[in-house]
């Protein structure tokens, strides 16, 4: 208040321009975060906690709201399909996060190689799985595994790797198998890209260093770029984690798209969380209000792992 | 030396090996588009078939221009409003210090490890409620509060710019919005650019949001028009994979076109995560 005065009824043209910056530089912080926080509020905020308060109803969206309290809640802790849904995250989460963290790696640590020919048209290469559009991909990999026609099986028993064909997308666990290494061929591109920024950034002479103790390029990589990249690793592994929570698209596609669709997979074994609370809500029947309890479900069982996770990792920091 | 070079070699032949795999499923996405339906289930395809032409007419006999339309309008729209969002909110926790901002600022990183999916519901509701619902609205002003833009834009910001540049633009009177707009802004070029590419992409290729907000047939987005044509058609699986082709193409050339600036930008950012 005494600035805004000063401000206002200051003469000299330096206490003005001084008064000024001051103003400026405490107001105009929050006018520049000030759109981020409005959409914010209401578009993830709000319907966060709105959707709380759904599912504590039984609602299919156009007939009236009848309050029931927890007794979604108590339904869900019972709900066979929804740890079917937490079962097979941590199966995706075991089966992707180490091949996808060890590839992503290990191109990096390949493409950050100075001799290396056509670095930059590899690195593109890499990254063109993570620009497909899901839609596609549930498509796509859908005609490749099929079980009589697909190439899949067709290139697996032409080297002789299989005796019977796979069938991929008809029993829960390869239809598992599939699903991550869907994701994985997705997004390992991307995980490498944040690898090779983090071995761009370490020190050149450190690895020089190296050369004069006679490390080889092997020892140099395990002693040097991966301790090194511990915050990299921190943020893919962490993200991967919530990517694993995501995955929708392709499984949806891959069994909703052609001839009957499949909800869930072979016995519900490529269900994951999204696509549990999606059918819910927006399937053949409408049921916003356990819909919005298996997104609450979630949210805890997420949490829950991200702050283990995290605790794991910053331990091993230390 | 010359067990270095082997090491190359081996290197440079496993990169081979990997970028095939890679490129192979796009590779057979371009080719499945040329051939009808009931022969893509006859084996492998490796070269063009000759039913592109009747893919073409499938394709155009749904609208799938007026899609495109959508699609560019959507993510065109919230990819710039999403740079100017995040850029704005990323400045301000670089360069400024206010009241609360570590808190605001961790809330910007718990958002990010939140999957935005599980407000979906309400959101639908929402949307109904301020009569957004069967527009574009909803793809294209709720994706710009972006965590991640701001998370990523604080971080390239915080080391781009030289706060001394600031101290003497301040000197010479120039007001704080200036200053973003004429001094910051050109600093941070590199990120805008790169969160600009992957904002498109991301609309592009979303499918979650437009398939619960979005009913009437003139405003779907490619994604969405394309899952029409299983039903409309009797899976018509040729015409559909075409169609992804020429969804997956415009992207390709995009990112081809700015890739040196969108990996040093995705490097500027994931170094100090």
């Amino acid at each position: 208040m005494v600035k805004n005065l000063t401000y206002k009824t200051g003469q000299s043209s330096k206490g003005i321009s001084s008064n000024k910056i001051n103003l400026g530089t405490k107001i105009a912080p929050y006018i520049f975060i000030s759109p981020y926080f409005l959409i914010w509020i209401a578009f993830t905020i709000f319907p966060i906690l709105f959707t709380f308060y759904i599912s504590l109803t039984e609602w299919n969206g156009f007939d009236k709201k009848i309050f029931v309290g927890l007794q979604n809640y108590v339904h869900l802790i019972k709900d066979e399909r929804f740890y079917s849904a937490l079962g097979n995250t941590l199966l995706f989460m075991v089966m992707i996060i180490p091949v996808q963290i060890f590839l992503g790696m290990v191109i990096a640590a390949m493409l950050s190689n100075k001799n290396m020919i056509g670095k930059n048209t590899f690195r593109l290469f890499n990254f063109l799985p993570y620009l497909t559009t899901p839609v596609a991909l549930g498509l796509i990999f859908g005609i490749l595994f099929d079980y009589q026609f697909g190439n899949i099986n067709a290139v697996l028993s032409g080297l002789g790797l299989i005796k019977e064909n796979i069938n991929w997308l008809g029993e829960p666990w390869p239809s598992r198998i599939m699903i991550s290494l869907i994701t994985i061929w997705r997004y390992y591109g991307y995980t490498s890209i944040l690898f090779l920024a983090g071995i761009t950034n370490i020190s050149p002479e450190l690895y020089e260093a190296g050369d004069i103790d006679g490390a080889n390029p092997v020892q140099k990589f395990f002693k040097i770029t991966v301790p090194l990249l511990k915050p990299v690793f921190i943020f893919v592994v962490l993200t991967t984690m919530i990517g694993c929570f995501q995955i929708f698209e392709e499984p949806f596609m891959m069994f909703t798209s052609q001839g009957q669709p499949l909800v869930g997979g072979p016995e519900n074994a490529s269900l994951t969380g999204v696509w549990l609370m999606y059918d819910t809500a927006f399937g053949t029947v409408m049921n916003f209000g356990y819909g919005s309890t298996i997104a609450y479900g979630l949210f805890v069982f997420i949490g829950f792992l991200t702050v283990i996770a995290n605790h794991i990792m910053k331990r091993g920091e230390d | 030396m010359s067990k270095k070079k082997g090491l190359n070699i081996i290197g440079f032949v496993l990169i081979l090996l990997i970028s095939v795999v890679a490129i192979l499923p796009f590779y057979t996405m371009l080719i499945m588009g040329t051939y009808y339906t009931n022969d893509l289930f006859t084996g492998m395809k490796f070269i063009p078939g000759n039913y592109l032409g009747e893919n073409i007419k499938t394709l155009f006999s749904i609208d799938i221009l007026a899609f495109y339309k959508n699609s560019i309008i959507v993510a065109g729209g919230s990819a710039i409003l999403t740079v100017i969002v995040c850029a704005m909110a990323g400045f301000a926790f670089a360069k400024y210090k206010f009241l609360f901002k570590k808190t605001l600022f961790s809330s910007v990183m718990v958002t990010m490890m939140i999957p935005m999916q599980l407000g979906l519901v309400a959101f639908v509701i929402e949307m109904q409620a301020v009569g957004w619902r069967n527009s574009l609205l909803p793809l294209i002003i709720p994706p710009a509060a972006s965590a991640f833009g701001v998370f990523w834009m604080t971080q390239f910001a915080s080391s781009a710019i030289p706060d001394e540049v600031m101290e003497s633009a301040r000197i010479d009177g120039c007001n704080e919005f200036t200053l973003f707009v004429k001094i910051a802004l050109p600093f941070m070029r590199a990120a805008c650019m790169t969160l600009a590419l992957l904002a498109f992409l991301w609309s592009w290729n979303n499918l979650l949001t437009p398939l619960v907000v979005i009913s009437n047939e003139s405003l779907y987005t490619i994604p969405l028009g394309i899952r029409q044509l299983s039903t409309t058609f009797r899976n018509d699986t040729a015409a559909q994979v075409l169609g992804l082709s020429l969804t997956t193409l415009p992207i390709l050339l995009l990112f081809s076109a700015f890739s040196k600036s969108l990996i040093s930008g995705l490097s500027a950012a994931a170094v100090k995560g």
